[in-house]
C-alpha cells in the first residue's frame, strides 16, 4: 500500500503543497523545502584525477592478450554495385587472420562513399592496412545524388532501387510526417492568411558531424560461446541487445564493458556495422579484435545531424498574439531517416493552430544518427528567427512577444525574468542595426524546448561492508556527463557520508540495467534507483544500530559523519561501529527506478538563452561577446555537472552556428573535409563568457526529482546568436554556418 | 630499395625535391660545445623518458622505424597510454606531450608538441614528458592537474591528458599568462565536451601564481642525463629507410648530392601525415633540424636575418614589438604545438597556395637566401615562389635564411585573414599589405599580396598599379576592387566558393584602407 506524502513543489521558492502516493519502501521524495548537504551544490567530479593523470582507460586503450587489429575497407563511390571482391592476395599475407564481406552474396549495392564493403583483421595495424591495399574490389558505378535540392528533383537518381526495397523507399522524398496527424495544410493557411500579420521565410542549415574526441570503436573477444565487447558507447545494454539480436545469441552470453568513453553526443547509441564486423572477425580469427575507426571514417559513417531546408510561416494579431504556426521542412539524413525539425515550432508557444510537415530526403550520404537534441538546434534556428521577425514587424520587443505567447509555461516565464535581468535586456537599443560604425553590437534571445524522458526499470545494487565501505554498481556508462558524481552525492546524502567515501563501479552489463545515455535521460532515469537503494541500506543500518543501542528503530537517526544516535542523543555510535556488526560481513540492497509517482503534466523542459554579438561589417566576422543561459532540469543534482553541460552545449551551438559543415563534393559524392582541420570545431578562443542560471524545479515525481539538461543546452544557441546578429546589423542571416562570406553576402544585398 | 619520390605530393608538381622545413628546433639553447664534435654517424637515438635515458637502435629494434611517430611509440609502451589520439593529423592536441630541451643557459626549456607529428629521431637529446610523468613521486597531483580536477575541467576526459600537457608547458614557461596567452596555449587542443570554460579557469588558477614543482627539483639530474647524450650526426638505416640528421649545412649538401631524390625535412609537420595517413614509406629523409647553423635570428643594421630552421614559436616571440604584423599573423597561425615544430624555411618551401606566411613576407619585402656548395644567392620572395608548390630552389641548394628589411618609418604593413576559425586553419583568404604614402595622401608605393586567391601566393600587381600615384581614398580603393576581381580567378574548394573569396579579398583591401587612411 502506498503511503501519502505531503510535498512542496514548484519553481524555486514559489512552492505549493501537494499530496503524492509513495510506495512504502521508497523514501519521501526530496522537495522544495529540503535543504540538502550535497545535492544541488557544486561538487567536482569524483573521477577527475583518473582523467587528469591519464589513468582513465578508454576502449581506445584496451589491449588484451592475443589481440589483433581490424580494418574496414569502404566504398570510395557514393553509389555502386559491388560486383567482384578478390581477396586472394591479401589472404596470402602472413599474419592476416580473417577477411569477411559485409554481404555474402554478390553483387550488392553501396549507397554512400564510406560504406563498409570488406573487413579484415591482421596481427598489426600496419599489416591490416597492407592487406587492405591488396584486396581488389570491382564496382559498377551508378548515378548518385548528394545534394538536398538535387535529390528532390523529379529526375534525380534514386538512392534506393525501387524494385528491391520497402515501399517507402521508392522515391527520394519520403512522405511527409504531418502534425497534428489529422492536420490540413489548407486549414492552417486559412488561419495565417486571415491574420493581421503574416511572415514567411526560408532557412537552410548544414550537416554537422558528431566528432567525439575518441573515435568509434570496439574490442571484441570470444571465449567459447561467450562474448565480451569493450565498446566506446553511450548504451552498454543497447549494444548488448543489438549484438544478441544480430548474431542470435542469448543476451546473458554477452558482456559489454565501457569504463570510460570519449564522447558520443548521440552517435554512439547503436552497435552499428563496425561492431558487428569486429565481432564477426573475432569469431572467425578466433582472436580478440580491436577495431577503432579513424577520424575520417568517423566523419563518413558514424552519423551526423541532417541538414534542413525549412519554410516557417507565422501569423499574429496586431496585439501580438500568435494565431498560427506552420513549418514545412525537408532535410537529408543520407540513407537514413530522421531529418525532422518541428519540435520547437510545435511546442514552445501557445498558438491557436499549429501545423508541421516534415519530409526526409534520401541522398547518397552516410546515415544520420541522433545528435544532441535531434532536429532542435536547426529547428530553433529557423523558427526562433521567424518569431523574432514577427515581433519586430508588429513593433514589439522580441522578449515581450515571447512572454506574451508562452504564458502557459510557468517555468519559461520564470526563465525569461531571470534572463532579462541578468543579461540586462532592457538596456539594449530597441532598434535593429542602429549602431554607427563598422563594428556593430547586437543582442538577441531564443527559446529551447526538450522533453522529459526516462525509462523505468533501471536498477542498481549497493553493498555495505563490515569495514564501513560502501560500493555501488550499475551498468550505466558515463558518456562524459559525469553521472558517477551525482550518484555518489546521492548516496552520501542519504547515508550522511562524503561523496568520495562511495566506491562506484559502472560500465558493465553484468551489473544492473541502466538507461542509454540519449535523450538526456540518464540522470532522470538512474538517480531515483540510486537513492532508493541508499534509502534501503539506511533502513538496514538503522535497524542494526537500533538493535545495538537497544531501542526501537524509530528512535534512531543517522546524521552527519555517519553517526547513529538516539533521537534524544543519549546514545551514539559511529559509522564503523555499526557497520562492523553487519551479519556475515556484508549486505546488499537494490534500488529500482519505477514509474513516476504521479503524472506531473510537465513533459517538457524549457530553456532560454541570450546572446550579445559584435559583427564586423567589413570582414563579415561575428564575435559572440557573452551568453546568458537559463535552463531547468527538475531538481538540480550537481551544479558543476549541470554548468558543465550548459557550457558544453553552448560551445557546440557556437561551433554549429559558425564553423561546422560537412561538405560533399557534388561531382564525386565524396566528403571534402573529413578531418578536424577543414571540418572545424570551436576552440578555446571562441569561448565567450557564459553565465548560466539553473531553475530549481521541484516536482516530487521521483525520489530525486532530477531531469536531464544535456540536450536542451545546445538547442537555442545558434538561434539566439542569429537574432543578436539581426539586431546588430538589421539583416537576417537565414543560412548556417554563419561564415564571414555568408554574412557579407547578406550585407551586400541590402 | 630505391623509390623516386614521385608518389610524393609535393614533388609531383615540382621538377626538384622540395625542402620541407618545420620542426623541432634546438637553438638558441643548443650547447655550442657539440658543434665542435667530430662528425661520426650514430645509428641510434637517445632521449630521457621516465627519468632515465632511453635508446632506440633502429638496427635492432624492429618494432620502430625512424618515421614511427612519438605517439605510436608511446602507445606501444605498457605505461604510456595516457597520451591519446584524436586525429593523428596535428589538429586536435589529444596527443600533446612536452619536450624538455637543454638550453645555453643550462636550463631545461619545455615545449608542447603534437606527438602524432613528431618522428622518433627528433627526440634525440631531449626529454620526453608525458601525462604519466606529471604527478610527483609522492603521488600528489601537479598543480595543473589539481586545478583541472577542482574546476571540473573534464567531461569525457579524452582530451584531458593533452590539455593538461599544454597547461603544463604554460606552467613551465617564463610568462605570467594573460587570458590571451592561455587561449593561445590551448589553441591546439580541441575539447568537444566542456566548452573550455573550466579549462581556462584551471589555467588561471594554476599558471598565474606558479610554485616550484618536482620538475624544477629534478632539473639538474635531467640536465646531466641530457648532457650525456652525444649529439652526433645521425644516420639511421633500416631495411627500407635511410634517415639522416646532419649537423652542418655542408654535410647536408653532400648528402643531398648523394641522394638526389631524398626528402628534406625540418619540422615535418605535414610530412608526418604522409606516413601516418597515406602510409608512404619515404625511403630517404634528410632532417635539418639538428643543424644549429640554420637556427637563430640576428638583428642587422637594416634588416633581420631569420635562419631557415628557426621555429615559428621563436619567431613569434622575437617579432613581438618588433614586427607587429608578423607577430599578429603568427598568433593565429596553427597552434603552440605546431609552431613549436614548424620552421619558417619549411613553411615557405612548400609554396602552398594557402599559406599565411608568404603573403606577409611579400609585404615585408623579404628575401630568401639559398646556399649551395659554391655560392649563396638571394631572391625576392616573389621570385622564389614560381608556381603551384614550386620554388626556385635548385637541387644543389638549401634554403638557409629569410631576410626581412626593417620597415621604413611611416610605412604600414598589415596582415589580414578571412577564415572560419582563428586557430589551426589554413586560411581561406589572407592578405599581406604594404603601404607608403606620399604627400597629399597619394600612394607612393603599395604591395598587395594574397594567399588563397590563386594557385600560389601572388601579388595583385594590376591593382597595385591602379592605386599607385593616386589618392588613398575610399572611392579609389573601391574601384580597385573590380581590378582585383579581374586579376584573380580564385581556386574553389571546401573552404569558400570563388565568389566568396573575391568578396573576401575586396573586403580585406577595404579593411586595410580603413585602418590606414589619413583623415
Ligand atoms: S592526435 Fe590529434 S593532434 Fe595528434
Ligand atoms: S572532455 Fe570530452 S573532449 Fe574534452
Amino acid at each position: 500500500m502506498p503511503r501519502k506524502e505531503k510535498l512542496f513543489v514548484g519553481i524555486n521558492k514559489d512552492l505549493e503543497e501537494i499530496t503524492v502516493p509513495i510506495p512504502d519502501a521508497d523514501p519521501k521524495p526530496w522537495d522544495g523545502k529540503d535543504e540538502l548537504k550535497y545535492i544541488g551544490k557544486k561538487v567536482p567530479r569524483i573521477d577527475g584525477t583518473y582523467k587528469t593523470t591519464g589513468r582513465a582507460k578508454y576502449t581506445f586503450d584496451i589491449k588484451v592478450p592475443g589481440m589483433i587489429y581490424g580494418k574496414i575497407i569502404r566504398s570510395p563511390y557514393p553509389a555502386a554495385m559491388v560486383t567482384k571482391i578478390d581477396s586472394s592476395q591479401a589472404e596470402k599475407l602472413p599474419g592476416v587472420r580473417s577477411i569477411i564481406r559485409v554481404k555474402d552474396e554478390l553483387p550488392f549495392p553501396v549507397r554512400f562513399a564510406g560504406q563498409e564493403v570488406v573487413a579484415l583483421a591482421a596481427d598489426t595495424e600496419h599489416l591490416a592496412q597492407e592487406a587492405a591495399d591488396l584486396v581488389k574490389i570491382e564496382y559498377d558505378q551508378k548515378p548518385f545524388v548528394v545534394d538536398l535540392d538535387e535529390a528532390m528533383k523529379e529526375n534525380a537518381p534514386l538512392v534506393f532501387d525501387p524494385k528491391d526495397e520497402e515501399k517507402d523507399k521508392v522515391k527520394n522524398v519520403r512522405d511527409a510526417r504531418i502534425y497534428p496527424k489529422d492536420g490540413k495544410s489548407e486549414e492552417i493557411d486559412a488561419v495565417l492568411n486571415s491574420s493581421d500579420h503574416k511572415i514567411e521565410a526560408t532557412y537552410r542549415t548544414q550537416v554537422q558531424t558528431h566528432c567525439p574526441m575518441e573515435t568509434h570503436g570496439v574490442v571484441a573477444k570470444w571465449n567459447d560461446e561467450k562474448l565480451t565487447i569493450w565498446a566506446s558507447t553511450q548504451g552498454t545494454f543497447m549494444v548488448r541487445n543489438q549484438v544478441a539480436d544480430h548474431f542470435n545469441i542469448p543476451k546473458s552470453d554477452i558482456r559489454v564493458i565501457t569504463k570510460f568513453m570519449g564522447g558520443g553526443f548521440g552517435s554512439k547509441l547503436k552497435a552499428d556495422t563496425y561492431t558487428m564486423l569486429a565481432v564477426k572477425l573475432a569469431r572467425e580469427a578466433k582472436k580478440p579484435v580491436r577495431l577503432m575507426l579513424s577520424r575520417k571514417e568517423d566523419h563518413l559513417s558514424t552519423g551526423n545531424r541532417p541538414n534542413s531546408l525549412q519554410t516557417v510561416t507565422v501569423g499574429a494579431t496586431k496585439e501580438g498574439k500568435i494565431t498560427g504556426i506552420k513549418l514545412k521542412s525537408f532535410g537529408t539524413a543520407g540513407i537514413g531517416r530522421g531529418a525532422g525539425t518541428g519540435g520547437p515550432a510545435r511546442f514552445i508557444y501557445d498558438a491557436e493552430k499549429i501545423y508541421t510537415e516534415e519530409s526526409d530526403v534520401y541522398t547518397n550520404a552516410g546515415p544520420s544518427a541522433p545528435f544532441r537534441a535531434p532536429g532542435h538546434p536547426q529547428g530553433a534556428f529557423a523558427f526562433e528567427q521567424t518569431i523574432d521577425d514577427m515581433a519586430y514587424k508588429i513593433g514589439m520587443d522580441p522578449l515581450e512577444f515571447r512572454i506574451k505567447n508562452s504564458e502557459s509555461d510557468k517555468v519559461r516565464q520564470a526563465e525569461y525574468k531571470i534572463g532579462a535581468e541578468k543579461f540586462g535586456w532592457l538596456k539594449r537599443n530597441p532598434k535593429p542595426g542602429a549602431e554607427k560604425g563598422v563594428i556593430k553590437t547586437g543582442a538577441g534571445l531564443a527559446n529551447s524546448l526538450w522533453y522529459y524522458i526516462y525509462s523505468p526499470g533501471s536498477h542498481v545494487s549497493l553493498r555495505v561492508n563490515d569495514d564501513g565501505s560502501v560500493q555501488l554498481r550499475s551498468g550505466v556508462q558515463d558518456i562524459g556527463g559525469g553521472i558517477v558524481t551525482p550518484m555518489a552525492m546521492i548516496i552520501a546524502e542519504e547515508l550522511c557520508l562524503k561523496p568520495t567515501d562511495i566506491k562506484i563501479t559502472i560500465g558493465d552489463t553484468e551489473f544492473g540495467l541502466a538507461p542509454t545515455s540519449g535523450g538526456s535521460q540518464t540522470t532522470a532515469g538512474l538517480t531515483p534507483a540510486v537513492r532508493n537503494a541508499a534509502y534501503s541500506a539506511k533502513q538496514r543500518l538503522l535497524k542494526i544500530a537500533a538493535g545495538l543501542m537497544e531501542v526501537d528503530m524509530k528512535e534512531v537517526k543517522l546524521s552527519d559523519g555517519g553517526t547513529f544516535s538516539t533521537i534524544d542523543s543519549k546514545k551514539q555510535m559511529i559509522w564503523k561501529e555499526v557497520t562492523a556488526e553487519i551479519p556475515e560481513g556484508q549486505f546488499s540492497v537494490t534500488g529500482e527506478r519505477m514509474e513516476d509517482y504521479y503524472e506531473t503534466k510537465r513533459w517538457k523542459i524549457s530553456g532560454v538563452q541570450f546572446a550579445e554579438v559584435k559583427v564586423d561589417t567589413e570582414t563579415g566576422s561575428i564575435k559572440v561577446k557573452r551568453m546568458v543561459a537559463i535552463h531547468d532540469c527538475g531538481r538540480p543534482m550537481d551544479r558543476l555537472t549541470i554548468e558543465s553541460q550548459i557550457n558544453g552545449g553552448i560551445i557546440q551551438g557556437i561551433s554549429f552556428a559558425f564553423y561546422e559543415n560537412r561538405i560533399l563534393d557534388r561531382n564525386t559524392g565524396v566528403m571534402v573535409n573529413p578531418n578536424l582541420e577543414q571540418y572545424k570545431i570551436a576552440g578555446a578562443r571562441d569561448v565567450p563568457p557564459i553565465e548560466s542560471h539553473i531553475i530549481d524545479l521541484n516536482l516530487g515525481q521521483s525520489s530525486t526529482g532530477a531531469i536531464g539538461v544535456g540536450e536542451p543546452a545546445t538547442i537555442p544557441t545558434a538561434a539566439a546568436i542569429a537574432n543578436a546578429v539581426y539586431h546588430a546589423i538589421g539583416v537576417r542571416i537565414r543560412e548556417m554556418p554563419m561564415t564571414p562570406s555568408v554574412v557579407l553576402k547578406a550585407l551586400n544585398k541590402v | 630499395m630505391h623509390r623516386a619520390p614521385t608518389h610524393n605530393a609535393l614533388c609531383a608538381f615540382s621538377p626538384i625535391p622540395i625542402l620541407q622545413f618545420g620542426q623541432i628546433n634546438i637553438n638558441p639553447y643548443f650547447p655550442v660545445r657539440s658543434m665542435k664534435q667530430v662528425i661520426s654517424m650514430s645509428t641510434k637515438i637517445s632521449f630521457v623518458l621516465d627519468g632515465k635515458i632511453a635508446s632506440i637502435d633502429f638496427n635492432r629494434e624492429k618494432r620502430y622505424t625512424p618515421t614511427t611517430t612519438v605517439l605510436n611509440y608511446l602507445r606501444s609502451l605498457p605505461n604510456h597510454k595516457g597520451t591519446k589520439e584524436g586525429c593523428a593529423e596535428g589538429d586536435c592536441g589529444a596527443c600533446t606531450v612536452v619536450l624538455g630541451e637543454l638550453g645555453h643557459d643550462r636550463k631545461i626549456h619545455y615545449k608542447a608538441v603534437d606527438s602524432c607529428l613528431v618522428f622518433l629521431p627528433m627526440l634525440h637529446g631531449k626529454q620526453l614528458i608525458t601525462i604519466e610523468n606529471l604527478k610527483s613521486p609522492d603521488d600528489t597531483l601537479h598543480p595543473v592537474q589539481q586545478a583541472m580536477v577542482d574546476t571540473h575541467g573534464s567531461q569525457c576526459g579524452f582530451c584531458t591528458p593533452g590539455v593538461v600537457m599544454s597547461l603544463f608547458a604554460l606552467y613551465k614557461s617564463a610568462i605570467k599568462p594573460t587570458r590571451l596567452n592561455i587561449e593561445e596555449a590551448l589553441s591546439g587542443n580541441l575539447c568537444r565536451c566542456t566548452g573550455y570554460v573550466p579549462i581556462i579557469e584551471a589555467a588561471e588558477k594554476a599558471c598565474v601564481k606558479k610554485k616550484k614543482d618536482h620538475f624544477s627539483g629534478n632539473e639538474k639530474t635531467v640536465s646531466k642525463l641530457l648532457q650525456k647524450i652525444k649529439r652526433n650526426s645521425l644516420s639511421l638505416k633500416t631495411g627500407n629507410q635511410n634517415y639522416f640528421c646532419p649537423k652542418s649545412v655542408n654535410e647536408s649538401l653532400q648528402l643531398r648530392k648523394k641522394y638526389p631524390n631524398t626528402l628534406i625535412i625540418c619540422g615535418a609537420t605535414d610530412i608526418a601525415l604522409r606516413v601516418t595517413k597515406n602510409y608512404e614509406k619515404l625511403p630517404e629523409i634528410i632532417d635539418l633540424s639538428f643543424i644549429s647553423a640554420l637556427q637563430g635570428i640576428s638583428h642587422k643594421k637594416n634588416s633581420t636575418e631569420i635562419m631557415a630552421g628557426t621555429t615559428l614559436s621563436e619567431i613569434k616571440r622575437y617579432a613581438n614589438n618588433r614586427f607587429l604584423a608578423l607577430h599578429k599573423m603568427l598568433t593565429v597561425f596553427g597552434s603552440d604545438q605546431i609552431r613549436n615544430l614548424a620552421t619558417i624555411g619549411g613553411n615557405i618551401a612548400t609554396a602552398s597556395p594557402i599559406g599565411d606566411i608568404a603573403p606577409l613576407l611579400m609585404a615585408y619585402h623579404a628575401k630568401i637566401v639559398l646556399v649551395s656548395k659554391k655560392k649563396k644567392r638571394r631572391l625576392a620572395i616573389e621570385d622564389f615562389i614560381t608556381g603551384y608548390r614550386k620554388t626556385a630552389c635548385r637541387k644543389n641548394e638549401l634554403i638557409s635564411a629569410v631576410i626581412i628589411p626593417h620597415p621604413k618609418k611611416d610605412t604600414q604593413i598589415k596582415f589580414y585573414k578571412f577564415s572560419k576559425r582563428k586557430d589551426l586553419d589554413i586560411s581561406t583568404v589572407s592578405g599581406g599589405f604594404y603601404l607608403e604614402l606620399a604627400k597629399e595622401n597619394k600612394v607612393k608605393s603599395i604591395k598587395l599580396a594574397f594567399g588563397g586567391m590563386a594557385l600560389f601566393t601572388r601579388r595583385a600587381y594590376k591593382t597595385e598599379k591602379f592605386l599607385e600615384g593616386f589618392e588613398w581614398s575610399f572611392k579609389k580603393v573601391e574601384q580597385a576592387g573590380t581590378i582585383l576581381e579581374k586579376e584573380f580567378r580564385p581556386i574553389s574548394d571546401a573552404r569558400a566558393g570563388a565568389e566568396g573569396r573575391i568578396l573576401a579579398a575586396q573586403n580585406l583591401l577595404l579593411k586595410f584602407w580603413s585602418e590606414t587612411r589619413v583623415d
